[in-house]
């Protein structure tokens, strides 16, 4: 009996994965086969699962052709800008979701409302949806996504004599247990990323986290001035000196987890996927620990289509795609597959994903969760720029060069030079 | 004695730490190269302690790597052949041959040496595309087929050949063309092989170009193969390394190969890139 069932279940299943592919109405023309080019940085893992799924569509779409190519993350940006000064950009971009505005500034991204099916954008978490909205048109979607989270080593934690099943879910949890760490074993309990560096991003993205626990916001709704300045920004920037102070994570040694000579640190999702195979050690994570009177938030990450306008026909194909992409089926293997965060409400909730996590990656599940919490930074083609200005103030504080009151008053007036500029 | 002891000694301590300063990279991407992923996080030690060779293959099986390879080969050997032959047709003219402007168009030239290449790279990107040349070899090789580096250092070699083994050659009936393949040819092969060897090396290792003008994996250079190992999430270091001591050997191959014509080279003309 089961053995007579599974080859059914499988033609079945293949069955109704031909006819979830064919469902979106493709408008071309019968005949005639329309080039759709993606350019992604994707490697590894998520650029083979990023090529079969291309595979899959054209198998199914015999009237579209999608080509998919890998461009290295360094240069990306640079090939976008070089192309575009000789009309040889690709059908779709698929860039980090903190580069949408400086794209849409290229000049020729489409309007993707009219072209996607309206349910397909309502279900996209709609911190996400919110970054490709620039003056009321919808130049991006989400592909895929992540956030950042508390993750720490196992072992080092039984060394301590902490629980390794009990990682800490506030700001003063944290630095006890640090400072345990530190006290039992010698080696630092919590990595933080102190140094401004030629991007500022690494500092940048993980502050933000804690500002925004603490009830402060980067910049005002607007992106037109500095809105960090505040007792919250006061309450953050206090809470990373002292951990500097206290020897729980030492100035300008990010990195010291990652090679198993630290407690803890704030990472990503995707290194669960990274480790998850071949785990350099035991380790563990929980949602990112929030002062006791703040609220819980992380920081976005990920992956935005963008589709440039090269003709009617192949933005028509190029949006197609997408919406097929982000089908709940997709959405679901996509995750499943390369370990990072579903970027629709439907799946992100949803039963089936979610036991997925639970049976074969558990240590996702925080990360799935906080996907609720979850902000995005600011959406302004000034972010970069804004990035750099603000870690190199902020580090002073952390460098010992200037107090937090200092450092954050410089910021602003760093931040706020840069936004006047333009 | 005692005392030239003590000076070889010395000199020796020296060149084992030079030697020691040029090895300890290559040690360290072998060491790594045969790391699983997780000891290229925790592992601290420069010699090999665990030995994955199939870190090779994987490299080689994560992007079509033998495509790569021999992409690199074509344009890198269309890119010397167009040095040696298009350099030294001109370096020859501004040696010998006189024409109006001459000494106005090689200071010209010289001071194309002080731009640098970031410039006139969109203006060459927008020419190679309306020519419908992106992802083609035609777009990695034709707008670099000559450079004023070559031009100038054949020049320098070929003004150092004595005018009179030419006149001799003229008066025995040899034409100007024949001077140039039968008398200076043989006579420069150290400057042209330093100049094989640099243009080799430009060619093999270049990055931007290639990545700008292709875009497919039939045309891709084994440079951007590697860059796709430093991935936005984290750099897979033993693939990397893997694959970078592969991409390696080419190079060492023709510096050994070349090695005692470009000390020569380098020695008479005085110039190094």
């Amino acid at each position: 009996m089961h053995r007579k069932s599974l080859p059914l279940a499988a033609i079945g299943a293949v069955g109704l994965l031909a006819l979830a592919g064919c469902s979106p109405a493709s408008g071309g023309d019968s005949g005639q086969t329309t080039e759709v080019t993606v350019w992604h940085y994707w490697d590894g893992t998520n650029a083979d699962t990023f090529d079969e799924m291309v595979d899959e569509y054209n198998s199914a779409h015999p009237d579209v052709e999608v080509s998919a190519s890998n461009v290295p993350n360094a240069d990306f940006l640079t090939k976008l800008r070089a192309s575009a000064t000789s009309k040889t950009l690709p059908d779709i971009a698929i860039g980090d979701l903190v580069w949408v505005p400086e794209i849409e500034q290229l000049g020729s991204l489409v309007d993707l409302t009219p072209l996607l099916p309206a349910e397909t954008l309502d279900d996209i978490t709609p911190a996400l949806t919110s970054f490709g909205t620039i003056d009321g048109k919808q130049v991006s979607v989400p592909v895929s996504a992540n956030n950042l989270a508390y993750m720490y080593n196992k072992t080092l934690y039984q060394e301590a004599g902490l629980d390794p099943d009990s990682p800490p879910t506030t700001w003063e949890e944290l630095m006890a247990d640090g400072k345990t760490i530190l006290e039992k074993t010698g080696k630092p309990g919590y990595d933080l990323f102190t140094e401004a560096g030629d991007t500022g991003e690494g500092l940048t993205w993980n502050f933000q986290v804690n500002l925004w626990q603490a009830g402060g916001q980067f910049l005002t709704e607007d992106n037109s001035a500095a809105a960090f300045n505040t007792p919250a920004g006061k309450q953050a920037l206090q809470f990373w000196v002292d951990l500097i102070d206290s020897g729980v994570s030492p100035y300008a040694k990010w990195g010291e987890f990652e090679k198993g000579q630290g407690g803890s640190a704030q990472e990503g999702s995707w290194m669960v996927g990274i480790w998850a195979a071949d785990p350099p050690f035991e380790f563990g994570t929980a949602k990112a620990p929030y002062p006791k009177d703040g609220t819980p938030a992380t920081n976005l990450g990920g992956e935005q289509a963008m589709v440039f306008g090269n003709s009617d026909a192949s933005s028509q194909a190029a949006a197609d795609f997408l919406a097929w992409f982000l089908e709940p089926e997709q959405v679901t293997s996509w995750s499943e597959a390369t370990g990072m965060l579903p970027v629709t409400t439907s799946v992100a909730t949803g039963s089936e994903y979610l036991d997925w996590v639970d049976q074969t990656e558990p240590r996702l599940r925080p990360f799935v969760e906080q996907m609720a919490d979850a902000h995005a930074r600011p959406n302004t083609p000034l972010y970069p720029k804004i990035s750099l200005a603000f870690a190199q103030q902020i580090e002073k504080a952390l460098s010992g060069d200037a107090t937090v009151d200092e450092a954050l008053d410089a910021a602003e007036q760093a931040v706020n030079d840069v936004i006047a500029k333009g | 004695m005692r005392r030239s002891l003590r000076v070889n000694l010395a000199r020796h301590v020296v060149l084992i730490a030079g030697a020691a300063f040029v090895v300890v990279p290559f040690l360290w991407m072998f060491t790594t190269a045969l790391q699983t992923r997780a000891e290229t996080y925790t592992n601290t030690s420069i010699f090999p302690t665990s030995w994955h060779w199939e870190n090779f293959v994987k490299a080689w099986e994560a992007a079509p790597f033998g495509q790569y390879y021999l992409n690199s080969i074509v344009m890198a050997v269309g890119i010397v052949a167009g040095h040696l032959v298009l350099d030294a047709l001109a370096a020859y003219a501004f040696a010998r041959l006189s024409f109006p402007f001459k000494n106005a168009i090689f200071v010209v030239l010289l001071a194309a040496l002080l731009i640098p290449t970031f410039v006139t790279i969109i203006p060459a990107y927008a020419i190679v595309a309306d020519l419908g040349w992106i992802d083609t070899y035609w777009g990695l090789i034709v707008p670099r087929l000559a450079d004023v580096f070559g031009i100038i250092l054949l020049r320098q070699f070929f003004t150092s050949i004595p005018q009179e083994i030419e006149d001799a050659a003229r008066i025995d009936g040899c034409s100007r063309i024949g001077i140039f393949f039968r008398v200076i040819v043989p006579l420069s092969t150290p400057a042209f092989a330093t100049l094989a060897i640099f243009s080799f090396l430009f060619a093999w290792n270049d990055f931007l170009w290639p990545l700008l003008v292709t875009n497919t994996d039939e045309v891709r250079t084994i440079q951007i193969g590697l860059a796709s190992f430093v991935g936005r999430y984290g750099t897979s270091w033993n693939y990397l390394m893997a694959g970078t001591l592969t991409a390696t050997i080419p190079s060492i191959v023709v510096f050994l190969f070349f090695q005692r014509a470009l000390v020569r080279g380098i020695a008479t003309t005085g110039l190094k890139d």
